[in-house]
C-alpha cells in the first residue's frame, strides 16, 4: 500500500520494553486481563507481532 | 526520579498531539509538567501557513467563458487542487514539531465547518484558524465571518437590503457562538441585517464591504435598539456569557472528556470571558490541572480518523511514497480534511464508529505497517467530496476501493 515502515528504528525503539511499557505506550486504557494475557502469554510472537497485535485492538481507538 | 509520570506525558501528547514514543516520552519525564506544556506552546507560538495553492491558480468562470478551461476541466483542475490542499495539510501533520498548533487547527477547522469548491478560499480560511489558535476568539470570529469562503459557503454574498439573507446570521449564533436556543428568530432577522453588504471580491480572495447593500436603519436584536453593523453584532456576541460557555464546553470535550463535567465546564468559561476569550490561556488552564490527568478523563475519548491515520503514521514512522492514499483513507473512515458532511461539523466521537469503520481501524496497522493490500468499502458521502475522483488511482497502486 505504498507505504514504508523503518522497523529497525522501531526495533530499536522497542528492543528494551517490557510487554507492560508496550501497553501502556500504545494504549491509554488496557483492555481485559484475558486479552492481556492472550498477547503476552503468546511465545510465538515477534516484538513486532506483539505490536502489531496491540495496535489492532479497539483500544487503540482511544485517546 | 522522574518528575512527570510516564503516563501523564502518553495521555498528554495523545491529546495535545499524536501521540508520543517512548524514548521521546522518557526523556521529557525528567521535566516537570508545566515546563513539557510551555514547550508544547512555544513550538506551536508562530502560525505555519498553508501556501501550497495559489489564488490564480483556479480562474474564475467568467475567465473561462472567454476562451479559457471548459466547465468539466475547471471542475477536474478544482478536484485536483482539493487533493492537493487537502494532503498538503497531511504533510504537515505528520512532519511539523508543532503538533498543538495542529490539533487546535482542527479544532478550529472543525468548529467552523465550511466547504466551498474554491481550494485557495478554503486554504486562507484555514490560515485564518492557525493565526489565532490560541488568541482571541472574538478576533477570529471577525476575520472568519469576513473570510470569502465563509461569506461564499453561507451566502452571505446574497445578504442584501432588500432581500436579507439569514444563513450566516443564523448559523454564527447556532453553530459559532450561543448555541441553539439561545436566541430568538427574531434576533436572526435583525443580525441579518446588520450584516447585509458584507460580500468578498472572488478576483481578489478579499472582504468587500458594499455600502450600498448594506442596511443602515435601526435594528433590535438581544433587546438593544440601533443601527447595528455585523462587528457589532458579534461584539454583543462575545458580550454574552453563554458564547463563552459554548466555546469553552467544546474544547473540554475535545481535550477533556466527551462526557462533560458541568461545574468544571463553568469555571472554565468564567476564566475564558475574564481573559478575553484568550483560548490559548483557557487550554493550558485545563493541561495544567491536575483533573486533567484523573483515570476518568484518560482514554475515553475516541480518536477522530485524522488523529488515528497520524498517530499511527507517526508512531511507526511510516513513509508515504504515495500520499494519495492518505484520502481513500480519510474519506473510508468518514472525515476528509476540508471537507465536512455540513456546516455542523463532523460530530465526533462515537459517529465516528460504525461496523465498517471499527473494522477497518482494526485492519489498518497490518495494512500500513506490512504494506500490504486493503479492501475499503465505498461509502455513499456527498457526490462532490474530493476522495470520490481518486479511485482510480488507489485501483492503479493495488489499493482496492
Amino acid at each position: 500500500m505504498d507505504t514504508e515502515v523503518n522497523w529497525t528504528k522501531m526495533s530499536d525503539e522497542h528492543k528494551n520494553l517490557t510487554f507492560d511499557n508496550l501497553l501502556d505506550v500504545f494504549l491509554l486504557k488496557h483492555p481485559s486481563k484475558k486479552i492481556i494475557d492472550s498477547i503476552k502469554n503468546d511465545s510465538t510472537l515477534s516484538t513486532k507481532e506483539m505490536i502489531l497485535k496491540i495496535v489492532s485492538l479497539p483500544e487503540y481507538n482511544l485517546s | 526520579m522522574s518528575n512527570t509520570p510516564l503516563n501523564h506525558i502518553f495521555h498528554l501528547f495523545s491529546r495535545l498531539g499524536f501521540g508520543i514514543t517512548y524514548s521521546e516520552a522518557k526523556l521529557l519525564s525528567q521535566k516537570s509538567l508545566n515546563e513539557i506544556v510551555s514547550s508544547l506552546f512555544v513550538t506551536s507560538i508562530s502560525a505555519q501557513p498553508l501556501t501550497n495553492i495559489k489564488l490564480n491558480d483556479i480562474p474564475l468562470a467568467k475567465d473561462n467563458m472567454s476562451g479559457g478551461l471548459n466547465k468539466k476541466d475547471l471542475q477536474k483542475l478544482i478536484t485536483a487542487k482539493s487533493i492537493e490542499l487537502n494532503i498538503s495539510w497531511i504533510k504537515k501533520l505528520l512532519s511539523t514539531e508543532s503538533v498543538l498548533l495542529e490539533k487546535q487547527t482542527l479544532f478550529w477547522h472543525n468548529h467552523f465547518a465550511c466547504r466551498i469548491r474554491n481550494p485557495y478560499l478554503m486554504q486562507e480560511l484555514n490560515n485564518i484558524h492557525r493565526k489565532f489558535a490560541f488568541g482571541s476568539f472574538r478576533d477570529m470570529l471577525v476575520e472568519v465571518s469576513k473570510s470569502p469562503a465563509m461569506i461564499l459557503y453561507l451566502n452571505n454574498q446574497q445578504n442584501k437590503k432588500e432581500h436579507p439573507n439569514e444563513n450566516f446570521a443564523r448559523e454564527v449564533m447556532e453553530l459559532f457562538t450561543l448555541g441553539r436556543g439561545n436566541y430568538t428568530e427574531q434576533d436572526i432577522k435583525e443580525a441579518a441585517r446588520a450584516f447585509t453588504g458584507w460580500s468578498c471580491d472572488k478576483a481578489q480572495g478579499k472582504f468587500e464591504f458594499k455600502a450600498k447593500q448594506h442596511d443602515n436603519g435601526t435594528k433590535q436584536l438581544f433587546n438593544r435598539n440601533g443601527n447595528f453593523g455585523g462587528e457589532d453584532v458579534i461584539n454583543m456576541l462575545i458580550s454574552n456569557k453563554q458564547t463563552a460557555y459554548f466555546i469553552t464546553k467544546k474544547i473540554y470535550k475535545y481535550y477533556v472528556n466527551e462526557t462533560v463535567n458541568e461545574e468544571r465546564v463553568k469555571q472554565l468559561a468564567d476564566y475564558y470571558y475574564q481573559n478575553q476569550y484568550n483560548t490559548g490561556a483557557l487550554i493550558k488552564k485545563i493541561v495544567s490541572s491536575s483533573w486533567f490527568y484523573d483515570a476518568e478523563n484518560c482514554g475515553c475519548n475516541i480518536k477522530s480518523p485524522i488523529d488515528y491515520l497520524i498517530g499511527l503514521s507517526k508512531q511507526f514512522s511510516v513513509n508515504y511514497t504515495n500520499y494519495k492514499v492518505f484520502i481513500q483513507l480519510q474519506r473510508a473512515l468518514g472525515m476528509i480534511l476540508f471537507s465536512p458532511p455540513n456546516v455542523a461539523g463532523w460530530p465526533g466521537g462515537k459517529a465516528f464508529i460504525d461496523n465498517s469503520t471499527l473494522l477497518l481501524r482494526m485492519k489498518l496497522p497490518s495494512v500500513i505497517l506490512n504494506n500490504g493490500e486493503l479492501e475499503v468499502p465505498e461509502r455513499i458521502d456527498d457526490p462532490d467530496d474530493v476522495g470520490k475522483d481518486d479511485i482510480s488511482i488507489n485501483k492503479k497502486n493495488g489499493y482496492r476501493s
